[in-house]
């Protein structure tokens, strides 16, 4: 077994009235990306090879799943004509400034949960390998409480849907935010993962430090990749792939939900990385892979031209479509000039994440991944579902009865784990200082940011050249994994 | 814009949530500031519990999305493109449209083009009154669309918000409506000063027609101010185009004082208008132009609207043929890298010897002898007729006839017993037989020994021969 089919069947979820709502003059989120990005698809001819569903309106009912009755039945009532009325509840819920009352409010949440729950449904039903949302991904969003531009956390809805009929869930956040509202839903149980990697300090939402794990049930279960700015595509490689191949290895999920936040690309509005659209495409090659039944959402992403050629191209890896860098006429043509290519080339910021310190990271991460039980609270009753999940799914998905003596033994040395629970306690104090030594260090390199920063708009976007090389090696390194874990779990 | 500001905006700004604030407080004496992840009923969610996968109910799992469209391998992608194609074309269909009308006869291609007509999807309802309106509330208010409903109060705020984005980037070059608004003031302007100027918009594109007669040979072309038109009007001073015939008829036969065909000298002085000259290859027509001019809005819009219809059809193409290309180039890339390992460098043959060439070409000689098909592969950048040339040049300097007399010593006996003459056969054969032109340099060093064995026995037949 290598690599797994490279054709998906993928569903596409999208309405025609999202690209409609407006946040406010000024406000750099722009739902009009989605509309862009469809636009493309279309274009593109991608539009044609996918399933496209028109989600329904998620009912008021189906986002209290997660969200407090108040706080839906506020966002419901409140519009810009009446919003003097609430003054204390938007204080309250956190909606006014980030988070603006704008025409068509409720009924934008209502399309982007609805999108991310149908997908999540339409993955139950093993009718589909690929769910994509772009509406969806609104990450930052708690039970009773907006934030960061997010109203109604559509992952969460969308990760409950799939807890339904899956044991273990896997949230990955690519976004250049940290996904706080996500890893706040589930901090406190093991059956949801939540990997978020992310800039942090000195940054929206401020969240996400190292030594946040997770809590009670949930601890290790929460792995945060707090990461400077000017990440480039190699740096983010480096890291992205050895832990989610760890993950993978340890916490074994039968389904994962990607949010590819395009705010981490390079000339982001908002963001400090310096990410392409390859690179950023690359964590979605990587992870499809994987061959998992697998949710893709939108998300953060404030340079709208480079958030459409982003997903643009993410959908087609999806696919598993080439599409030429030349894009095709498209209705927002002349937001893409003066190149008009699909690609974009980094700009000359500095990366001030260095490869010791991006090392540092990895290996603690990586001894906290050591403290889970291989597979956790695997209910017997559970066992004959997942089996028949399984056997309609592809090699790569770990046959749970070959799991089940691995399981056993964990349970045995459950007490070591305690002991070893103590021990990190012991150590993070240390730990902490260094964090907070690196902290500082972030701060001197402050005014250096804005520099690159304005480097990077002025950038002329190239088309980046193949590296035909290093995708093969990375092909292999991939394969070799996972016959590794298969090896392994067949032994 | 305040790009500063945004970032505040969703950086440092948030307020503190107060449900946390006690909580935070604590922690802010520990971690500078650092926000928590918070743990409690009100901000965990509730987790289902696990079901078994209910297999026989699985279509009542959800009625939620509605299928718009499905992929099929039915129909081919050319197929797909022409009906698209169609559809556009004559009925205003976009695409999604159109296989949103296909999905729904279940891919069946020809019922949904005989249902086509029944559904055409209504035109673009934003007329170009509201579309000036449109702009000119934009240009007053800014992009606050609450406000610029209240002057358009039959449009949701939705279609304000598409419209927008759709005229955003187009504004700057091709908008309809600046073009209109262009227009309409021409026409007011020669109103006012009806007489003299009567021809003004017509004379303003003048230096854009100038451009025709070199290309237009088979259109009709105005004798006075050398525009192409679709018809002419004949008069007793020779075919005119409209305008400067109804000059001709008001001022009984005065000839429309027009600047003629091109004068380029003319140019220089008014730079301002060449500016608005038509890229090279772009050609106006003039009886479109005036009717623009004169007729009620509504025509001219409709020859503006197909202008523009025409421009994004040829882009679409542009774009297309762009992929294309760029299809091919990576194919080449790669094609050619695949040949280059196998045949490496029959290009670079060149005529002048460089010092390593030389080099080569002696240590050629002796392992080779005078197999010059075996050396020329070797080196790679020169023919056998070069290597012949450099053997009769440079015999002398370099000894080469030792380096021969050597390599003959070691390889062959037989060739030993070879005089001048057999040499002389040899090479003749070499020339001219396709026996000796083996490819590989091994192959040749017995290919030689062949021949010289021909030769002699040629030889002793001629001997022979002779004795008999």
């Amino acid at each position: 077994m290598s690599i797994t089919p490279f054709k998906k069947r993928v569903c596409y979820y999208y309405d025609s009235d999202i690209g409609n709502y407006y946040y406010g003059q000024g406000h750099p989120m722009k739902p009009h990306r989605i509309r862009m990005t469809h636009n493309l698809l279309l274009n593109y001819g991608l539009y044609r090879k996918m399933e496209i569903y028109r989600p329904h309106k998620a009912t008021a009912e189906e986002m209290t799943k997660f969200h407090s009755d108040e706080y839906i039945r506020f966002l419901r009532s409140i519009r810009p004509d009446n919003m003097n009325d609430y003054n204390k509840q938007m204080q309250r819920f956190n909606v006014g400034e980030d988070c603006p009352v704008f025409d068509g409010l409720y009924e934008f949440c209502q399309l982007s949960a609805g999108g991310s729950v149908a997908a999540a449904v339409k993955l139950n039903k093993q009718s589909a390998d690929i769910c994509i949302n772009w509406g969806g991904g609104l990450h930052h969003a708690k039970k009773s409480e907006a934030s960061g531009f997010c109203y109604v956390n559509d992952i969460v809805l969308g990760i409950l849907e799939l807890l339904k009929y899956h044991q273990r869930v896997l949230y990955i956040d690519i976004d250049v935010h940290h996904g706080d509202g996500v890893e706040e839903a589930f901090y406190t149980t093991d059956r949801v993962m939540t990997v978020s990697f992310h800039k942090y300090g000195e940054y929206f939402p401020g969240t996400g430090d190292l030594r946040d794990i997770g809590a009670g049930k949930g601890k290790y279960y929460a792995v945060n990749i707090p990461l400077r700015d000017g990440m480039d595509d190699d740096s983010y490689e480096s890291i992205f792939v050895p832990i989610i191949t760890k993950v993978m290895e340890t916490f074994q999920p039968s389904a994962v939900v990607l949010q590819c936040g395009a705010d981490s690309l390079t000339g982001d509005r908002l963001g400090c990385f310096n990410l392409t659209v390859k690179g950023h495409g690359k964590c979605v090659e990587f992870v499809k892979r994987y061959g998992l039944p697998f949710l893709m959402v939108g998300g953060g992403g404030y340079t709208i031209r480079n958030v459409s050629r982003c997903w643009t191209y993410e959908t087609a890896v999806a696919l598993g479509a080439e599409i030429a860098n030349e894009l095709p006429y498209n209705d927002y043509f002349e937001y893409f000039g003066p190149d008009f290519k699909l690609h974009i080339s980094p700009s000359n910021m500095t990366n001030t994440n260095a490869t010791e310190y991006l090392e540092k990271i990895k290996n603690r991460l990586f001894e906290n991944l050591r403290m889970l039980p291989h597979a956790p609270g695997v209910q017997v009753q559970a066992i004959p579902e997942d089996g028949v999940r399984n056997e309609s799914e592809d090699e790569d998905n770990v046959n749970p009865d070959d799991r089940n003596p691995q399981s056993i033994t964990d349970k045995r040395i459950a007490p070591d784990n305690e002991f070893s629970d103590s021990e990190d306690e012991g150590m993070a104090p240390g730990v902490g200082g260094g964090g907070r030594k690196d902290n500082r260090s972030y701060k001197t390199v402050t005014p250096a940011r804005k520099q690159a920063r304005l480097d990077s708009n002025r950038m002329e976007v190239d088309e980046p050249e193949f590296n035909i090389l290093k995708d093969e090696k990375e092909d292999k390194s991939v394969s070799s994994d996972d016959s590794n874990k298969k090896d392994t779990v067949k032994s | 814009m305040a790009n500063d500001n945004l970032e505040d905006l969703k950086n440092g700004k948030r307020p503190a949530p107060s449900a946390n604030a006690e909580m935070s407080e604590v922690d802010d004496l520990i971690q500078e500031n650092a926000e928590k992840i918070r743990v409690g009923r009100d901000f965990q969610a509730v987790i289902p519990k696990l079901m078994v996968l209910p297999k026989n109910r699985r279509e009542r799992l959800n009625k939620k999305a509605l299928l718009v469209w499905s992929p099929t391998d039915n129909i081919s992608e050319h197929k797909l493109n022409e009906y698209i194609l169609l559809s556009k074309e004559r009925y205003g269909y976009n695409s999604e449209q159109a296989l949103g009308m296909l999905y729904w006869h279940h891919h069946d291609m020809e019922k949904a083009l005989s249902d086509l007509s029944n559904f055409a999807p209504l035109p673009d309802d934003w007329s170009p009154d509201d579309k000036l309106t449109f702009e000119s509330a934009f240009n007053s208010i800014g992009k606050n669309f609450l406000r610029i409903k209240q002057m358009m109060p039959d449009k949701p705020i939705a279609s304000l918000v598409k419209y927008y984005y759709l005229w955003k980037n187009k504004r700057k070059k091709t908008s309809v409506i600046d073009r209109q608004a262009k227009k309409l003031a021409n026409v007011r302007t020669n109103e006012n000063q009806n007489g003299s100027r009567e021809g003004s918009s017509s004379a303003e594109s003048e230096p854009d027609e100038k451009k025709d007669p070199g290309e237009g040979s088979s259109k009709l072309i105005c004798s006075v101010c050398g525009v192409l038109v679709t018809t002419l009007c004949t008069t007793s001073k020779g075919p005119m185009c409209g305008t400067c015939q109804s000059h001709f008829n008001r001022t009984n036969g005065g000839i429309r004082p027009t600047l003629g065909p091109p004068r380029p000298n003319n140019r220089h002085l008014n730079v301002a208008r060449n500016k608005r000259l038509p890229p090279r290859g772009m050609y106006v027509n003039h009886d479109d132009l005036q009717s623009i001019a004169t007729e009620s809005n509504g025509q001219g819009d409709n020859i503006l609207m197909a202008m523009d219809d025409e421009v994004v059809s040829l882009k679409c193409k542009i774009q297309s043929n762009k992929q294309d290309i760029g299809h091919v180039h990576k194919k080449l890339k790669l094609d050619v890298s695949e040949y280059r390992n196998s045949e490496p460098t029959t290009s670079r043959i060149t005529s002048r010897w460089s010092n390593q060439e030389v080099m080569l070409a002696i240590q050629g000689m002796q392992r080779y002898g005078k197999n010059f098909e075996a050396i020329s592969e070797a080196l790679g950048t020169k023919n056998v007729s070069h290597l012949k040339t450099f053997y009769v040049h440079y015999r002398k300097r370099y000894k080469l006839d030792t380096i021969l007399k050597k390599y003959d010593a070691e390889h062959n006996s037989i060739i030993e017993l070879s005089d001048d003459e057999d040499e002389q056969v040899i090479r003749k054969d070499n020339s001219s037989s396709t026996i000796t032109r083996q490819s590989t340099p091994s192959t040749l060093a017995s290919g030689t020994r062949l021949i010289s064995n021909i030769s002699l026995n040629s030889k002793t037949h001629q001997t022979t021969a002779a004795a008999k």
